[in-house]
């Protein structure tokens, strides 16, 4: 199978900063999806968001990379966010315990509406 | 010290200077370069031949071929030096550096060989040759030179490539041998239970690793793994972990102790890019109790005479956190129950249209096959997972393991 490439996009919505990945999420796309979080708190949002509406798979490599950037955030005493998974990945998320050091979300505006 | 009986490894292969010069080699780009040349003066002239004073087909066909000889010898000696330095350039510059050299040099020469021809014709013909001759063989000889340098640079370094490719394969194989062995050759036999389990590797090598130890009180302790990534980096990383394992439980602690030492140790292994899923599930036969602790592995399935379930047990994956903690489930196993663990890849497999199998096909599977022997069980899992998938290839390693309670 091959993988679909990592594509990111940034938006900003008032002090929050939306990373939407899009595609596959996997090893291949680590120093793309590094890069959009670098780029994101350039601007020192309130929060980071990473939408994952549009990612169609994320393999065990991908979650690594989540979870390294989520466990640098905690380190940098702020917490990263996720909205629009599937119920799938939602469980992949709990299984790997990512809820302990991100904030999870089903929509974004469930994720805006705070 | 480097001996020159040593065969020589990949790395010093790819590395400059690797590959030595052959003596054939230049002999041949020479005949390369006067062949030609040669042929087609002596077309030429054969062409010219009733004007010229020598006269008759063969003879002038022998005087073009024996004026191409000196540039046979010319163009060996001339490539000899620029294929000695190519050897000693670096492995990334020298495709590129000997294209060029090659290209250009061949065509220097073929250039040399037309004015050579085009002497061998003035002397031989008593009319002046046509005006327009001299430059359409500085032309077609140069031309012809360049293609033949820039053909060979190209079948030199498709060479090269299959050789490294070949031995890549051969490598491949041997690790995969070595890591077949790593996998218990059987599952041990347990007084009242089956135990059985396959693992599936989306290529030569793979991440996922299953393994079974005895305990001198009669216990058991199975672990199924997956190590984030595929091919040989999760070999490596999977051949670590296991060892880590088989050694942390020789120290008799409890599952959860066993698992936050193991991620002690590999914490210092691992990049910030990785890490391990792992499950570890110890059996007491005879209180029929399986105590069960998980680093972020998929939940074990438990089929019992009614439904199946997941068993609830989570925990951080191995590598992330040396301050990691984990913690353990009982489960109480009754005569039938049969414990399903497994790898990603079977919940991950895709369709071509990149739907997942999924959490709710597996349990839905488990709870259709349940009551099927372990082995029949492990097969048909893996088979439906294949089937699901259909010409798509294999994306994730795949391991079943199950543990089933006879009646």
């Amino acid at each position: 199978m091959l993988n679909k490439k990592t594509e990111t996009r940034l938006r900003r919505i008032d002090k929050a900063i939306i990373i939407d990945l899009i595609g596959d999420v996997t090893g291949q796309g680590a120093e793309t999806i590094k890069s959009a979080y670098a780029e994101a708190l350039q601007s020192k949002p309130e929060r980071v968001l990473f939408n994952l509406g549009d990612t169609e798979y994320i393999n065990t490599s991908g979650i690594a990379i989540l979870i390294s950037i989520a466990m640098e955030a905690e380190n940098a005493e702020h917490k990263i966010e996720f909205f629009g998974m599937s119920a799938h990945y939602r469980k992949v998320f709990e299984l790997v315990r990512l809820p302990l050091y991100a904030q999870m979300y089903q929509t974004e505006s469930e994720a805006l509406d705070l | 010290m480097s001996r020159w009986w040593r065969s020589s490894t990949l790395e010093e292969q790819r590395s400059a200077g690797a590959r030595s010069v052959e003596w054939w080699r230049m002999p041949l780009i020479g005949l390369l370069v006067g062949g030609p040349i040669s042929l087609t003066t002596s077309l030429f002239l054969a062409s010219y031949g009733d004007r010229g004073p020598y006269g008759g087909f063969w003879r002038l066909l022998f005087a073009g071929l024996t004026a191409s000889v000196p540039i046979f010898a010319a163009g060996g000696l001339f490539f000899t030096p620029l294929e000695i330095w190519l050897t000693r350039r670096p492995r990334h510059a020298r495709a590129r550096d000997a294209g060029m050299l090659r290209g250009g040099a061949l065509a220097l020469a073929g250039a040399a060989g037309a004015l050579v021809a085009y002497a061998i014709v003035v002397c031989l013909l008593a009319a002046p040759p046509p005006a327009t001759l001299l430059p359409v063989l500085l032309v077609t000889y140069s031309l012809i030179g360049a293609i033949i340098g820039l053909t060979y640079t190209l079948y030199d370094e498709y060479i090269h490539q299959l050789r490294i490719s070949t031995q890549l394969t051969q490598e491949m194989r041997v690790a995969r041998s070595i890591q077949q062995g790593l996998f218990p050759q059987q599952c041990p036999q347990i007084e009242g239970y089956t135990l059985a389990a396959r693992c599936q590797p989306a290529r030569e090598t793979g991440g996922d690793f299953y393994d079974v130890v005895e305990f001198s009180d009669g216990r058991v302790g199975m672990v199924i793994a997956d190590v984030a990534g595929k091919g040989m980096p999760a070999a490596l990383l999977m051949a670590d972990t296991r060892s880590t394992w088989r050694s942390e439980t020789r120290n008799g602690h409890g599952p959860a102790e066993t698992l936050r030492n193991i991620n002690h140790s590999l914490c210092h292994d691992i990049n910030s890019n990785a890490f391990v899923t792992l499950l570890y599930a110890v059996l007491d036969p005879t209180t029929r109790q399986l105590c069960v602790t998980s680093a972020g592995h998929p939940l074990p399935l438990l089929h019992g005479r009614k439904e199946v379930r997941e068993i609830k047990v989570y925990g951080l994956p191995l590598g992330l956190r040396t301050d990691a903690t984990y913690d353990e489930v009982q489960v109480s196993l009754a005569p039938g129950d049969t414990v399903v663990l497994y790898t990603d890849g079977v919940v991950e497999a895709m369709r071509p249209s990149r739907e997942l199998f999924g959490f709710e096909r597996l349990m839905a599977l488990v709870q259709r096959e349940g009551h099927q022997p372990a082995q029949v069980l492990v097969e048909r899992i893996l088979a439906t997972v294949r089937a699901f998938s259909g010409q798509i290839s294999q994306a994730d390693d795949m391991t079943v393991l199950v543990l089933k309670a006879q009646l």
